[in-house]
């Protein structure tokens, strides 16, 4: 005999040591729900009737966090920025377009190689000489804000998970990188006029949670790795974590949850403020004269971003694609 | 049984007895916080049993980068 429901006493689908509990599909996802719904009411991250957009990337975290928002009557649309990744982008991008067409979604794609000439990450990352991840996050993060901001949306929300949150402490931790122990939060507020507010709605459900939502929901996602991301550091620190968890579980939680009450406070005392600027070239938000994308265009030879011009924005209402 | 890898890296095993998804999971060296095993359309508990016949995927949930 398998595991039963805490709540039905049917047989379960999973079990979460970490709450001391075991779950049949409805009332796992029963479960899901309220924890993203806490997660948004608790830290105040939407307001009522204010439109989301969210960053999607093919992947079961973005999806899942998509459909949660759409389910528990937030207007949330997607969008999907094409890094030029070879086959793995177009596949990550088809796979949010039959997401969004499923779903009867807002989607918008961006092209990146559609602004320079071509280049796809890999290349713009040789060109400027930064890691690959480095250089597809600065660009990525740019393209959300700036896109949000365009389109008139007053936050802007991403699939982090509570894997993800803890992952990324252990890494400031033991770099005892001070200013990003200091920014680290479910929220990030704006601090220029240019600047959307970002949230992590899915930061207290685990990645295992996320993934038999996924699942659950029947939602078809990328589970393939970026071929660029391989070997990454931040998966070392999963790996680890989830032994921690697999011995101590709520080792996650703990650690992220008690950052956030009694550690976060303290850097954040101790942070200087850096005085946000417009960028000279593009407006956006940046502590530089030119903004850091803004430079890495330079150096590749591309114009400055237009996102009103060249075609490389489109919009996918879901209701006019095919399933 | 046959079971199918997806760490995302693909590999199929087979299995000739029934056996638990813990033990299963144990001789693999994986950590079950890290994946989710499949049944048909059906996830399946540490606890739960898989049989001769059955067809069961087991799915990495580390997403990289």
């Amino acid at each position: 005999m398998g595991a039963l429901c805490k709540k039905c006493r049917e047989r379960a689908q999973i079990k979460l040591p970490r709450h001391n509990a075991s779950f049949c599909q409805k009332h796992f996802k029963e479960y899901f729900f309220k924890q993203v719904e806490k997660a948004i009411k608790k830290e105040k991250m939407i307001s009522p009737g204010e439109r989301v957009l969210i960053a999607v990337s093919g992947g079961k975290d973005s999806l899942v966090l998509w459909d949660v928002l759409r389910e528990l009557g937030y207007r949330a649309d997607g969008l999907y920025v094409n890094l030029g990744i070879g086959d793995y982008s177009d596949r990550s991008e088809e796979t949010c377009i039959r997401f969004a067409s499923s779903r009867s979604a807002n989607l918008y794609t961006i092209s990146l190689p559609a602004f320079t000439g071509g280049a796809g990450i890999r290349e713009i990352s040789r060109k400027v000489r930064r890691k690959a991840c480095a250089a597809c996050g600065m660009i990525k993060r740019y393209l959300f804000n700036r896109f949000s901001w365009e389109m008139g949306y007053g936050v802007a929300a991403t699939g982090h998970n509570l894997d993800d949150e803890a992952a990324t402490l252990l890494g400031n931790l033991i770099g005892w990188k001070e200013d990003y122990l200091s920014r680290q939060a479910p929220v990030m507020p704006s601090n220029h006029p240019r600047m959307v507010r970002k949230v992590k709605p899915l930061f207290r459900v685990t990645e295992k949670e996320t993934a038999a939502c996924a699942v659950m929901s029947g939602i078809g996602y990328i589970y393939e790795e970026c071929p660029l991301a391989r070997g990454a550091r931040s998966t070392v620190y999963k790996n680890t974590l989830n032994y921690l968890e697999q011995h101590s579980p709520g080792a996650k939680q703990q650690l992220f949850y008690n950052f956030l009450q009694k550690g976060r406070p303290g850097f954040l005392q101790k942070r200087e403020d850096v005085q946000l600027q417009s960028c000279s070239r593009c407006g956006q938000p940046t502590a530089t004269e030119t903004c850091a994308v803004c430079q890495m265009l330079e150096k590749i030879g591309a114009p400055p971003l237009s996102l009103s011009e060249g075609g490389a924005v489109k919009q996918k209402a879901g209701e006019a694609l095919a399933p | 049984m046959k079971v199918k890898l997806e760490m995302p890296e693909q590999k199929e095993l087979e299995f000739d007895r029934r056996m638990k998804v813990h033990k299963m999971l144990e001789e693999l060296h994986i950590n079950p916080e890290s994946v989710i095993v499949i049944r048909g359309g059906e996830l399946l508990t540490a606890d739960d049993w898989a049989e001769v016949g059955d067809e069961i995927r087991i799915r990495g949930v580390i997403s990289g980068g």
